[in-house]
């Protein structure tokens, strides 16, 4: 019998230097000296909309638990400036999630990095953090 | 009215009144082909410009006890007083209507002009909304928010009337606001009897200068001056639709209340 090897999700968090604001809306919420990393993430569902977008996903944690978080995307004006499109994430996608985390450590982020199995790579801002 | 004029009319028309476009996925970015742009038309500054979502503002003057007031009790959401989504009290967060000077302080990722006669359109891609910039010699009304008759309302986008001070800069002056929008993002107030001057300089044929002075003694000790950006010539000349949808916005807020609370 095939043994099924459940990749469990790891979540990691690196401290990094802050960068500044770059979003329509505040972002005073999450922590910009962190990165937390969501690996394995099931995408519950993708809302693609203005003036951010809403990403949830399930994770599981160390323990095999499954953790809901909910991490804000861009507006679709500017994801389309970095190359996104309605549909660069679905629901259902196992993808790979770097965000900046919720000061009060709740599940909730804002989101800075997309890895799809496919090995796309899809950003939101990083262009404009690195211009200001 | 000419052939032109009027092709000019049913043309800005249209952009207002047009349905909603569907969303591309094409970007609008900045021109490319900045070093080669050519010469600046003479008297035009039409069609569509783009740039960033927040321009950066210079610091204000300080401010009356009446604008310190007022200012101290917004809470906003962008700049150094910043405060989670739950707990802002910026209008736009609603999806009201942004207002003016904030309409060219803030989202002005995409705009336009049109020349038509008696007038020059703004067309604004946030919120899809329009400005009327009077040219026909009109001077701005001086009895707005009067008691009595005869008495023109405050407005969120208030009273412009436009001019060239020269063949490639085009001055517009505005007035008459509802004092519930605010300036600019960062929580700035404005009273219904400020002037606000916009200065819009064509560079060439792909860069427009827009320079910003907010003049109100009730709300600052001396004249603003807030931002000087360059916009560029879009090169897709079609707006992105870039709405507000106050549905959305209140479940985006309630979405993440809990992430901006004390714990």
């Amino acid at each position: 019998m095939r043994t099924r090897i459940v990749a469990l999700a790891i979540v990691l968090t690196v401290t990094l230097p802050a960068a500044p604001s770059f979003a329509h809306h505040s972002d005073v919420a999450y922590d910009q000296t962190k990165r937390t990393t969501l690996k394995d993430a099931k995408v519950i569902s993708y809302a693609w909309r203005n003036p951010h977008g809403i990403m949830v996903l399930d994770v599981k944690d160390e323990t095999g638990e499954v953790v809901r978080w909910t991490l804000e995307t861009g507006s679709p004006s500017s994801l389309m400036t970095d190359g996104w499109t309605k549909n660069s994430v679905v629901a259902g996608d196992v993808i790979t999630v770097d965000a900046n985390p919720a000061r009060n450590g709740t599940k909730f982020g804002r989101l800075l990095r997309v890895a799809k199995a496919d090995g796309t790579v899809l950003t939101w801002g990083e262009r404009n953090r690195a211009s200001q | 009215m000419t052939t032109v004029a009027c092709l000019r009319a049913v043309i800005a028309f249209s952009l207002i009144a047009a349905p909603a476009l569907a969303q591309r996925p094409q970007p609008q970015q900045p021109s490319a082909a900045t070093k080669n742009a050519g010469p600046a038309p003479r008297r035009d500054i039409s069609g569509h410009w783009v740039g960033p979502v927040s321009p950066r503002k210079e610091p204000p003057p300080p401010m009356t006890a009446l604008g310190r007031q007022v200012f101290d009790a917004t809470k906003p959401l962008q700049g150094p007083r910043a405060v989670p989504i739950a707990q802002t009290n910026d209008p736009l967060v609603t999806c009201n209507p942004e207002g003016f000077p904030r309409s060219a302080l803030f989202e002005t990722r995409g705009f336009a002009f049109e020349h038509v006669p008696r007038r020059t359109l703004q067309l604004l891609q946030y919120q899809r909304i329009w400005r009327e910039i009077w040219t026909d010699g009109r001077p701005l009304p001086t009895n707005v928010g009067a008691p009595g008759k005869d008495t023109r309302d405050p407005r969120y986008y208030g009273y412009s009337v436009g001019r060239w001070a020269d063949d490639y800069t085009f001055v517009v002056t505005t007035t008459g606001f509802n004092e519930d929008a605010w300036a600019d993002e960062r929580g700035y107030p404005r009273s219904m009897d400020a002037k606000v001057e916009e200065r819009y300089r064509r560079i060439d044929h792909d860069h427009l200068e827009l320079s910003v002075t907010i003049d109100d003694p009730k709300i600052y000790t001396k004249p603003y001056f807030v931002m000087k950006q360059v916009y560029t010539w879009a090169p897709v000349q079609e707006f992105e639709e870039q709405l507000c949808i106050p549905s959305e916005a209140l479940e985006y807020r309630e979405t993440f209340r809990p992430a901006g609370t004390e714990k």
